[in-house]
């Protein structure tokens, strides 16, 4: 496929914009880190991911961009909140360390999944991208269990606040595994792996068998996902997330950046 | 309140090169000797790539200075050990800048041993 036809490129475009909101907002949130992970090694770590999650989510935007869309600038800076199509886990805000300790190590997983479904796609630009990521992504996705399990073995009281961390970001999973559009956009690309309950089946089967090695106990299963996952429309939280995040550039809007 | 210990310090060598030694770049704080080459991986590697890393717990190391007797000092009354008394310099000063021929230069040194000049 050089040229996609205006149907694959509509379809693409349904796969591609979740993923690239969803490694900008987890690269946004992961950046408000910055001084304040438990330690200064951990601190360098965590901003080095975060760079690397706003460099993929500038690549996934550059193939959008060739594919039609706005570029990436102006997808991050000027984009409206109804435009937006990441999981609200990515874009939550900012709580305890635990807590992003396991919605991190969730993420990883997941779009380990999802990368791995998306390179079956015959687009070029699309493969190269996901090539560049898979490289990086191996290493953030080491460095997120070695997190989780320093916390299941740090003692007690570190385990509590791991165990809390998963009962609170369980319920907010369901929604990485929807695309947001209509289901027409991957069941037009026949990969069967693109389908939600396959990523979910995917997602389970790795997250058991870690949590198995750690000890720690089964959540349940995911709960059903919103209709309405990946659609804030209304949400005043991502209007006051996007007014902070675009508060530098607010300053001097006409200026060349 | 009971407050956290601190992770154990990590010492952390790179080798540049399959043939080169490994060379201390610093130390980072760590969970275990994983998180200490992941640690080390953002915080001395970012920008550049290493052929391997080596860390070490700091606990693992001796020091000298733990056994006096031990600890090499500087060799003060050791002039024995140190290399002198070739005084060949000056002359092969004087041989660039006058142009002399190398059978003058020996001559000279020859003149020097037996006591003539």
């Amino acid at each position: 496929m050089m040229q996609p036809t205006t149907q694959q490129a509509a379809a693409l475009k349904t796969l591609v914009i979740p993923m690239a909101d969803d490694e900008w907002m987890i690269g946004h949130r992961g950046s408000e880190w910055l001084a304040l992970a438990p330690d200064l090694e951990e601190d360098l770590a965590m901003s080095s991911i975060s760079q690397d999650e706003m460099g993929h989510a500038e690549l996934l935007y550059e193939v959008l961009h060739g594919l039609g869309e706005a570029s990436a600038d102006e997808a991050v800076y000027l984009r409206g909140p109804q435009g937006w199509r990441h999981a609200a886990l990515t874009a939550a805000a900012r709580g305890s360390w635990a807590e992003w300790v396991v919605r991190r190590y969730c993420y990883e997983v997941f779009d380990g999944i999802r990368r791995k479904a998306l390179q079956r796609i015959p687009y070029a630009p699309l493969v190269a991208a996901l090539q560049k990521m898979d490289r990086e992504h191996a290493y953030h996705l080491t460095h997120f269990q070695s997190l989780v399990q320093t916390l299941a073995y740090g003692g007690p009281a570190s385990r509590q606040y791991l165990e809390e961390a998963i009962r609170e970001d369980w319920p907010k999973l369901p929604d990485l595994f929807e695309w947001g559009g209509r289901d027409e956009a991957w069941v037009s690309w026949d990969v069967a792996a693109l389908a939600p309950s396959m990523m979910r089946a995917a997602f389970e089967q790795v997250v058991r068998q870690d949590f198995a090695a750690w000890q720690l106990t089964w959540p349940g299963n995911l709960p059903a996902a919103d209709r309405a996952a990946r659609h804030h429309d209304n949400s005043e939280f991502l209007a006051a997330l996007l007014l902070e995040m675009r508060e530098v550039r607010q300053v001097a809007p006409t200026s060349g950046w | 309140m009971e407050f956290p210990r601190d992770t154990p310090v990590y010492e952390v060598f790179a080798q540049r090169e399959a043939l080169s030694f490994p060379t201390h770049v610093g130390s980072v704080r760590a969970s275990s000797p994983e998180m200490a080459l992941q640690m080390a991986r953002e915080a001395y590697f970012r920008r550049e790539a290493a052929y391997d890393v080596w860390v070490v717990p700091e606990s693992a190391i001796t020091r000298a200075r733990e056994y006096p007797e031990v600890l090499p000092v500087a060799p003060e009354e050791k002039t024995y050990r140190l290399p002198g008394g070739y005084d060949n310099a000056p002359l092969w000063k004087r041989f660039k800048a006058e142009a002399q021929t190398i059978e003058q230069v020996a001559e000279e040194m020859a003149a020097k041993k037996e006591g003539r000049s």
